[in-house]
């Protein structure tokens, strides 16, 4: 009631707080800040592949990046990849819950059904669209060629990247589904008696009430998709088509990893990480001016 | 069962004063008001007094203990808050057994005082219910039992009938005032609502600004308000404050025109600025009387009517009148004064007759 | 819906159920193809009636594995994850609890640092830092281990933020009760706190339940031995080889059993899920 009730802490202890961040800020510092403080060091520096010598090299791995048409040609492809997927799973999305937000009958079932997605990782979301649309066993694949279209995402990129790109926006309907719906919910049914009183019918409604009270949804929805496919998606390129055919789906993720892991170019993927680390602080900012009510001190 | 006392008790945040200094002695059993508008430190004082936060300076004492330094639960107090603060997952009897049980009591004497508690406060038959399940007026006789079965040596109330119905109010207005005269435990209350305030203190604290501005019993701020704030602050509908002066008779000047005798002159204040206060239900209608009134609007409550009105000079005025008397819109009406007038200096509020 | 309009609700519905065929086509299919024989599946017969060799390609599945391409028994597998989620998600939750608690009901110094160094792993994710964190935990002789599995994904921003922003809307005056009444912050912390974030508790575990059954690319970084192989991985490395000599019934039914138990939380706690999910964003 007083400024006053707020301004004292519950609890006088000092030692006790402390004593309860422990582990959790041991593992942070572990497993979170030394090996991203590590990445940013190693960054800037030239490594043998098998550890013998490194040399500083100030930006030299950043420049080299900018200069490898392979990556540059990620960078865009990952750019494409995510607007497609956010764009495809937040479209299917808003309009199946625009739907359920309608229906009465079978609501229930129909919410349990969208919901299953979300269990399902996105490795396994990749694992089961490619069964469905592999060219010898999948229904989809085969009736693909019987209707004499050459189907093969294994040798065609463009069909690789538009079943990664479908399998991704697949796994993240649920999710986005869930929020529009509970954005949809919260509009108080008053206010859209109030504008049906005033003359407005189901689709000027939907411009002039729904759409302005959910875009904040909307737009907090646009940043964590983006932020999924830019990261989560891993799992869907690797088990799918480990970036090919000809690194035609190699987006920016999957190549830090192939670069780092497999290739053993520590400065070189040390650098890439560096870069999405830029990426998803920037977007982490964004989506902390929708939340900054929420995390405000 | 214990006497309090409070001694120059201040609180600043860094250059904001909270509390200037309040002192009080409280009597064994005495049923403690403080009043005052939103913001005034009432709040904060009984939070001092709770432990709940500490003071910038001076003591406490309970009984003849000096409990300033002491934790809540070492001070012996009770306390019940505006919102209840019971715990939502414990059934009733648990919310009033916590308490008890952190003390290590033993669980047979623990159902006894419950059980009692219950009975005193009609809850029996909501013991193993939880606090969702009852009504407002329910939670606030948890509340009151999680404070009694404590058997403290005072009860601290932070505005605890503010959350119920106007109804509701009165009734457990009543009692909460029954309640503490029974078990004759000292009580601090603090509210918000004069009539509240009236009516269930054996003394009143006014607090304004952090200052007391008055301590006494009901009647007697009433009867003798001394200053403006307690004045305007005590009666419904406030009391009339009228700019003047004083005359070299001792007589006070209204700058809206008429002069009036006190039964005491002021001696030695001629030209002093002053505010005459006459309180509406202390004025009768009588031919040629002192205030001349157009009536604005009229409310009649049946037992009484209350007019409101402007003198001559624009200056609202406020008057209660026996409910037999017929007022209308539009009416002039002499009225003139049946008690003793209150004058106040106008520059430092104090009382000055 | 404001007027009845018979035709739009018609359309609605006709949406929902070409939505609800989209998304679960795949795991229909799955599940269909996880019922016939290995090379039936390969030569394409998967109908839209099961198979007669369900029970025995699940048994395979359990106990040997895909015949063709040598893989561990799915039982070790499914073990692994479940022994992975669920340590994250319990492991997740005692952490972030108590992190929280401290932050919201104590002041001392560098509480706010704390509270910030916990807040900025948000912005790190293990895919930015995939090879020195590879480093970290090969030097600490965690790979190949449950300990290097789980503990590194034990802290948690999201699940802190949460309790935290729960912890704030409790009232203060619960807090005060609670010291009049004689408890202590270890008390308050167990008679009170913890009871009333039951339900926030339950639905985290669903989705934490999930995220660390789902996880690949840690596990993928981490372990190396098939015995550590959790089921998602596992069925990656049985759909590694040709086409023609995968053992697609066993490969179809190991899917069905990765994605059985995180949707089973998912359908029986989906009340807690769905509000879990979207209080973690308010």
């Amino acid at each position: 009631m007083t400024p006053a009730s707020s301004a004292k802490a519950p609890f006088q202890n000092k030692l006790l707080p402390l004593m309860l961040l422990l582990p959790q800020l041991l593992i942070t510092l572990v497993f979170f800040y030394w090996p991203s403080v590590q990445a940013v060091q190693q960054s800037l520096y030239i490594e043998d592949p098998f550890g013998l010598s490194s040399e500083f090299a100030g930006l030299a791995n950043f420049t080299a990046l900018f200069k490898d048409a392979r990556y540059v040609d990620a960078f865009l492809r990952s750019l494409f990849f995510s607007a497609a997927v956010a764009g495809i799973s937040l479209s299917l999305s808003l309009l199946l819950a625009v739907c359920a937000d309608r229906v009465v009958r079978g609501a229930t079932a129909y919410k349990t059904l969208l919901l299953l997605p979300y269990a399902i990782a996105p490795a396994l979301a990749g694992i089961t669209w490619m069964f469905v649309v592999h060219p010898s066993i999948g229904i989809v694949g085969r009736a693909f060629i019987a209707m004499g279209i050459e189907w093969n995402y294994l040798l065609n990129g463009n069909q690789a990247m538009g079943l990664v790109i479908f399998a991704a926006a697949w796994k993240q309907i649920s999710y986005n589904f869930i929020f529009f719906l509970a954005g949809l919910q919260s509009i108080p049914q008053s206010l859209m008696e109030a504008a049906a009183i005033d003359g407005a019918g189901p689709a000027k409604r939907f411009r002039d009430i729904v759409f302005p009270l959910l875009s904040p949804t909307a737009f907090f929805l646009l940043v964590v998709n983006i932020v999924y496919a830019f990261f989560e998606t891993f799992g869907v390129i690797h088990a799918v088509t480990s970036g090919g055919p000809s690194k035609s789906t190699e987006i920016l993720v999957y190549k830090v990893y192939s670069d780092g892991v497999v290739g053993l170019d520590i400065g070189g993927s040390a650098a890439q990480s560096v870069i999405l680390m830029v990426i998803v602080i920037a977007l982490t900012f964004v989506q902390f001016r929708y939340v900054e009510r929420k995390v405000h001190y | 069962m214990a006497q309090v006392t409070l001694d120059t008790i201040r609180k600043s945040f860094g250059d904001t004063h909270i509390l200037h200094g309040i002192s009080c002695a409280i009597r064994d059993g005495e049923f403690i008001v403080v009043v005052g508008p939103s913001g005034c430190g009432k709040s904060t004082l009984l939070r001092i007094v709770a432990g709940l936060e500490t003071a910038t300076s001076g003591s406490i004492t309970i009984g003849d203990r000096d409990v300033t330094k002491l934790e809540p639960k070492d001070r012996d107090i009770a306390m019940v808050f505006q919102n209840y603060a019971l715990y939502p997952h414990m059934s009733v009897a648990d919310n009033m057994a916590y308490g008890l049980k952190n003390r290590g009591m033993p669980k047979a004497e623990i159902d006894i005082r419950v059980k009692q508690a219950a009975d005193i406060l009609q809850l029996g038959p909501y013991l193993a219910r939880k606090p969702k399940q009852l009504s407002g007026g329910q939670r606030q006789r948890v509340a009151m039992g999680r404070a009694i079965v404590r058997e403290p040596k005072l009860f601290l109330f932070d505005e605890p009938l503010s959350n119920l119905d106007a109804k509701l109010r009165v009734q457990m207005r009543v009692e909460i005032k029954k309640l503490q005269q029974r078990l004759g435990v000292t009580a601090l209350y603090v509210t918000h609502d004069q009539v509240e305030a009236m009516t269930m203190a054996d003394r009143l604290i006014v607090l304004k600004d952090g200052q007391a501005e008055q301590i006494g019993a009901p009647l007697e701020l009433y009867a003798r308000p001394e200053t403006i704030f307690v004045a305007g602050f005590i009666g419904s509908p406030a009391m009339n404050l009228l700019p003047g002066e004083i005359t070299e008779g001792g007589a006070v000047r209204l700058t809206c025109g008429p002069t009036l005798e006190l039964i005491e002159p002021i001696p030695n204040s001629a030209g002093r600025k002053v505010l005459l206060g006459v309180r509406p239900e202390h004025l009768s209608v009588r031919p040629g009387g002192t205030f001349a009134l157009t009536v604005d609007l009229v409310e009649a409550l049946g037992a009484d009517t209350l007019v409101y009105a402007t003198l001559a000079d624009g200056t609202a005025f406020t008057a209660r009148l026996d409910g037999a008397q017929v007022v209308a819109r539009g009416d002039n009406l002499a009225l003139s004064p049946t008690q003793a007038l209150h004058v106040f200096d106008a520059e430092t509020g104090k009382r000055v007759n | 819906m404001v007027e009845n309009r018979p035709l739009a609700t018609f359309f609605a519905h006709l949406v929902l159920i070409i939505g609800v065929v989209i998304v679960t086509f795949p795991i229909l299919f799955t599940l269909l193809a996880s019922t016939y024989d290995s090379s039936d599946v390969a030569s394409g017969k998967v109908g839209l009636l099961p198979g007669g060799m369900g029970l025995e390609n699940y048994w395979l599945a359990l106990t040997a594995g895909a015949r063709t391409t040598a893989q561990n028994p799915a039982a070790q597998m499914l073990l692994n994850s479940a022994i992975m989620a669920v340590t994250i998600a319990v492991g997740k939750i005692i952490i972030s609890l108590l992190s929280a608690y401290a932050v919201v009901y104590f002041r001392f110094p560098g509480r706010m640092l704390c509270f910030w160094a916990i807040f900025l792993t948000l912005m790190l994710p293990v895919e930015v830092r995939i090879l020195p964190t590879y480093k970290v935990i090969a030097d600490l002789r965690m790979l190949d281990s449950y300990a290097g599995l789980t503990i590194p994904l034990i802290a948690s921003a999201t699940a802190t933020l949460l309790f935290r922003q729960f912890f704030m809307t409790v009232p203060p005056e619960l807090v005060e009760a609670a010291k009049i009444d004689g408890a202590g912050p270890l008390k308050f912390f167990r008679d009170i706190l913890l009871p009333l974030s039951v339900t926030n508790i339950a639905a985290l575990f669903v989705i934490l339940f999930i995220y660390g059954w789902n996880q690949y690319l840690w596990p993928l970084l981490i372990t190396t031995s098939g015995d550590m192989d959790t089921v998602v991985i596992g069925m990656k490395k049985m759909i590694g080889g040709d086409d023609a000599q995968t053992d697609w019934g066993i490969v179809m039914a190991t899917t069905v059993l990765a994605m059985l138990p995180p949707i089973a939380v998912i359908v029986i706690m989906q009340r807690w899920f769905v509000k879990g999910l979207v209080d973690q964003e308010k």
